[in-house]
């Protein structure tokens, strides 16, 4: 395996709308770079071989957290780290606090952001699972016009985003969480630094005992971040019980679509996902009823 | 010792970390040399195949490319890449059985050929028009596949793929008749992983042939002066003709004990007369150097009521990979430990050596004790189980102490601190309130575990424990000591230097180490084998004893007095009736070279030392766990190490050392996984892949050590290199079986085995 990588122009250009056109008038030939926690490595590797690299590190106005009009707006070049420490993520969007939480180390929250963790397309990112069950949209510019992704029509297959060449991610936005909802995401790893052999991640709307809606993703367990709707509409509409809560994980295990690889197998994954999807249930509801663990 | 001790015993700063803190310190792959090129390996994509047809041309023709090595190019000459056989003193370990490139190859990731280039890229794009031709052959991974009629043959000489047999050369009393006489009978299978260790340095290596054909070798081996006999074999070129330097080593851990990057790059640089430089990526340390032995050890345990141990039977496979290098050694000394930590009467041990077409295995901190700790542990606690005795109690009643026979048993004990290190440790972790009042429903349930282990220091007798030290006094006062002692990170310059610094009267940081050079460097056997402080520190009490008397009778001359009145101490010579009457050891050592009276000579002390007794180390320890029985995921809560350590040198070196084998531990019980697919191709060849625990992971510890010096070791000290890793992974294995029933036969104790176990154990299965 090279330890160098292979030579490539860097521009930095100082507006998305000239990354937008560079990206464009390279096509396949350009990579736009964030942190570039995934995507150095992957030039090193021979997985990739851009020639030209378009840092949007310069480009001003990427890098807030914001809510604005209720809704809460993340630029491309916000970091983990960043989005780690802040409040209005941590009080209101707890599943998506605990997904970048629980990423990695303290080096690599550092550098990586929550866009290109997004871009990387795995079906193991933390953060997909997570924005999946808050409702998430990204926001997305080209030379010509914007238009919004919603996060569940991001990811086509693994490594592979619905960006068209010259796309480029400029911001997620979350709706503001409902009222009486409450959020949650599990992950299982090998060491404290992972990626997850399994993540879930639920939000629930209650009235009382009961879910009034619910929104279930499970990560690492298909070719990419998945709803799971029959766990979904296994408690929608009802009491949340231990019969309901495990009627729930049973149909997620269902769901699940999981392969072995290195970091597990296909049968433990299998029965995780249902497992987690129970527990974050239960985390989930007692948030949304105000209690906590 | 009459007086308290000045300097050994202190909690100093390491002399190295400075360096290492600024990023000044200078590793091999600092080196650069006028006109130096860049080599590139390419390997393998198949885990067995002929090289049928090779054709270098159009590498051979890219501007910039200056050679491309095959193996026409390397010597026709096999060799091993281990350097432990050639110490033993009984030869019947040795086996050579592989070329600096070889046809066929024999694992996926094994080098074919190489380049040197005028710079990496070129060289790394050379390697991709090199054009060879593999004829695929059959391969095995498995070292049970291995040794079935019929198995795909790993090496031509050896039958069913078994490269060497080995019994147990100190086997005692009938062991048939001593399971008849017992009133239980445990017995078990155990099978341990490739683990890799990770120093953060992977192989490198500059090579270097001047006008003479005289060759420098810039690596980090852990044996500068074994590593360069064994490249002199492998090229047929003279030690005197080799200057091995060893400069700072970015962590060893046994890896460096063998040859790894350097044959290749030292024939790169025969071939083109230039000074070539060979950095292993990641992945190649991953796929390319040596890791820990898999074993399969059924393990046989036969015990009294009482708990008296009567009979202990181990039959062995040990997995070499693809080349033997140490793997004979290492599985000696596996049944070694096995059979030699208790007190039972009647032993036997055998073991087949086998060959697979997997990474070759080799030296790894333990080397085999950990994974015979492994199985013999968890044996000893399943007996205890059955008899119903607690497990610290067998342990206490059956282990050897002082004045019995060690695992060599021609060794007596000299010293065995382990009952105290068991009580040390149990208190610490509440052994007997946790253990009567733990959690044993619900989803998260705690149990506490233990292990005990002993290690020795160097390898005495088997081998040759053979070391030098050479001390000379500067003007200044200050002085430069040349040893073995290559730093790798255990801190050993600290160690020496405090040694040294206590044996003259000096102050340690007056100490100027140096190691590593064959040229300069009298012989030394290395820095492995936890050796390192018991036999080198010997030679360094002994050298600086020498240069002390000198000092002490120079001072008497310049104070009109008798050496035997003075004594010298931090820095100063005085007179041991009146301590502040004196003179400085600067002024002394400054008399002994600007003299101008006819009477110089430099103080200097020299010693040549041959081990001639081994005094191992002992340690007990406790580990507390929750498991979560629906995920099976284990998590280590608490490790308290209790090690029997003769006398700290410096305390805070002894604790980094037992710190950071309870992380390796940790990561060989529960993570790390060598993971190889069907096609035997690596499939954890990165820190991604492969994980090791980091900071994140560490669980509360507490490392005690239990200090009563002994007579054979420098100032009392024993070793703790090794010791450290050999019971952290059945301590865990033991503390899951105490929290949950389960008992886990397979390294590593992943949720996915623990939770299978569990599933079993629910289904009414056996629990093991
Ligand atoms: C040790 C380690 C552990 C990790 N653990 C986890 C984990 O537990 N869970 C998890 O989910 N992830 C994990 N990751 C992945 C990590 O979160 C991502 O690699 C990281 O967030 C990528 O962000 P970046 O800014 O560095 O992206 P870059 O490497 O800069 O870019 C990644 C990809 O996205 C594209 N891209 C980046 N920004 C944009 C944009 N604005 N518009 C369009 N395309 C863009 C790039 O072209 C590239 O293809 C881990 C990574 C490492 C190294």
């Amino acid at each position: 395996m090279p330890r160098v990588l292979q030579p490539f122009e860097y521009l930095e250009p100082r507006s998305a709308a000239e990354a937008t056109r560079i990206l464009a008038d390279y096509g396949t030939r350009a990579k736009a770079m964030a942190g570039g926690v995934d995507l150095l490595p992957r030039i090193r590797q021979r997985k990739i071989c851009p020639e030209v690299i378009v840092s949007i590190q310069n480009i001003p106005g990427l890098d807030s957290i914001k809510e604005e009009r209720g809704q809460l707006r993340i630029g491309a070049l916000v970091t983990l780290h960043t989005a780690e420490l802040d409040r209005l993520i941590k009080e209101r969007y707890t599943a998506l606090h605990e997904a970048v939480h629980h990423l990695a180390s303290v080096q690599v929250k550092t550098m990586a952001t929550l866009v290109g963790n997004l871009c990387v397309a795995t079906p193991a990112s933390d953060m997909a699972a997570a924005l999946f069950v808050l409702g998430a949209s990204l926001v997305v510019v080209s030379p010509d016009k914007e238009r919004a992704i919603p996060i569940e029509q991001f990811f086509l297959k693994p490594g592979q985003t619905a960006l068209q060449p010259g796309e480029l991610v400029t911001e997620i936005v979350v709706p503001a969480p409902a009222p009486d909802s409450g959020s949650a995401f599990l992950k299982l790893v090998r060491t404290a630094a992972d990626i997850a052999k399994v993540n879930a991640a639920v939000c629930l709307t209650v009235d009382g005992d009961a879910c009034k809606e619910a929104r279930i993703a499970l990560g690492s367990v298909a070719p990419t971040t998945i709803r799971a709707p029959r766990a979904e509409a296994a408690i929608k509409g009802q009491k949340l019980t231990g019969d309901t809560i495990q009627a729930a994980a049973r149909a997620a295990e269902a769901e699940s679509r999981p392969i072995t690889d290195v970091r597990s197998n296909a049968d433990y994954r299998r029965e995780m996902s249902g497992l987690l999807v129970g527990r974050a249930i239960k985390i989930a509801f007692q948030r949304a009823r105000g209690q906590h663990e | 010792m009459a007086s308290e001790l000045a300097v050994v015993g202190k909690r100093l700063t390491r002399p190295d970390v400075a360096a290492k803190a600024t990023g000044s310190a200078l590793y091999t792959t600092d080196m650069t040399l006028p006109g130096m090129l860049t080599a590139a390996v390419l390997r393998s994509p198949h885990a067995h195949a002929r090289i049928v047809k090779i054709d270098t041309s159009r590498a051979a023709k890219l501007p910039g490319v200056m050679a491309v090595l095959t193996t026409r190019d390397v010597p026709d000459k096999l060799f091993n890449m281990g350097t432990s056989e050639l110490l033993i003193i009984k030869k019947e370990h040795l086996i050579a059985d592989q070329h600096v490139l070889n046809n066929p190859v024999r694992y996926a990731g094994e080098a074919v050929a190489a380049v040197a280039a005028v710079d990496e890229a070129t060289a790394q794009a050379a390697l991709e028009l090199i054009e060879v031709e593999y004829e695929v052959l059959p391969a095995v991974f498995d070292p049970l596949e291995a040794i079935k009629p019929g198995a795909p043959r790993v090496h031509d000489f050896a039958g069913n793929n078994i490269a060497q047999h080995l019994s147990h050369p100190y086997v005692s009393g009938d062991v048939e008749k001593g399971f008849r006489e017992s009133d239980a009978v445990i017995e078990g299978t155990f099978t341990t992983s490739k683990q890799k260790t990770a120093p953060l340095e992977p192989a490198s290596c500059v090579a270097s042939f001047d006008a003479n054909g005289r060759v420098t070798v810039w690596s980090p081996a852990q044996r500068p002066f074994l590593a360069r006999r064994r490249l002199g074999e492998a090229f047929d070129i003279p030690e005197g003709k080799i200057r091995w330097i060893t400069p700072l080593i970015g962590g060893g851990f046994g890896n460096g004990a063998s040859l790894r990057a350097e044959p290749i790059c030292v024939a790169l640089a025969q071939k083109t007369r230039r000074p070539v430089k060979l950095e292993y990526s990641r992945e190649e340390q991953f796929v390319a150097t040596e890791t820990r032995t898999r074993f399969v050890q059924m393990v046989k345990l036969g015990v009294k009521k009482d708990g008296t141990m009567i009979a202990l039977q181990t039959r062995v496979i040990a997995d070499a990979g693809a080349y033997f290098s140490a793997t004979g050694s290492i599985t000696g000394v596996n049944m070694a430990y096995l059979l030699g930590l208790y007190r039972v009467p009647n032993t036997a041990g055998q073991a087949d050596i086998v060959y697979t077409n997997t990474t070759p295995s080799g030296a790894v901190r333990g080397y085999g004790n950990p994974e015979g700790m492994f199985a013999l542990e968890q044996v000893v606690d399943m007996a205890a189980e059955k008899i119903g005795m607690d497990p610290m109690e067998l342990r206490l009643k059956n282990h050897r102490t002082t004045g019995e026979p060690s695992r060599s048993p021609s060794i007596t004990i000299e010293s065995c601190r382990l009952a105290e290190c068991m009580q040390l440790g149990a208190e610490k972790i509440g052994w007997k309130e946790k253990r009567a009042t733990r959690n044993k429903a619900g989803i998260k349930r705690r149990g506490l575990g233990m292990a005990v282990t002993t290690h020795n220091a160097g390898s005495f007798p088997r081998m040759l424990d053979y070391t030098n030290a050479t001390i000379k006094l500067n003007e200044d006062g200050s002085a430069n000591l040349t040893a073995g002692c290559c730093e790798l990170g255990q801190g050993i310059t600290g160690v020496v230097s405090q040694i040294a610094a206590e044996a003259l009267g000096m102050h340690a940081q007056d100490i100027v180490v140096y190691a590593g050079d064959t040229d300069v460097n009298e012989f030394d056997a290395g820095c492995v084998g936890s050796r390192a402080t018991y036999n080198i520190g010997n030679a360094v009490v002994r050298a600086a004893s020498e240069a002390k008397q000198k000092l002490l009778e120079r001072a008497a001359k310049m104070l009109e007095a008798e050496p035997g009145e003075l004594e010298a101490r931090e820095g100063r010579v005085f007179f041991k009736v009146a301590p502040d009457k004196g003179i400085t050891i600067a002024e002394v050592a400054k008399d002994a070279i600007y003299n101008f009276k006819g009477d110089a000579g430099q103080i200097s002390g020299h010693c040549s030392w041959e081990a001639k007794w081994n005094t191992p180390a002992f340690e007990a320890v406790f580990a507390e766990v929750e498991v979560d029985t629906e995920t099976g995921e284990v998590r280590v809560i608490k490790v308290a190490q209790a090690h029997d350590i003769g006398r700290a040198i410096n305390p805070l070196t002894v604790e980094g050392q037992l710190e950071g084998s309870i992380m390796q531990g940790m990561g060989w019980a529960l993570t790390e996984d060598f993971a190889v697919n069907s096609k035997g191709i690596l499939e954890s060849d990165n820190f991604t892949s492969y994980k090791i625990p980091s900071s994140m992971d560490i669980p509360e510890t507490e490392v005690l050590l239990v200090e009563y010096p002994i007579e054979s070791g420098p100032f009392g000290a024993k070793s703790v290199g090794e010791c450290g890793v050999n019971a952290i992974a059945p301590a865990i294995a033991n503390a899951i079986s105490d929290a949950t029933g389960i008992r886990l036969f397979e390294l590593p104790m992943n949720p996915e085995r623990v939770l299978h176990a569990l599933h079993r154990k629910e289904a009414g299965g056996l629990s093991y």
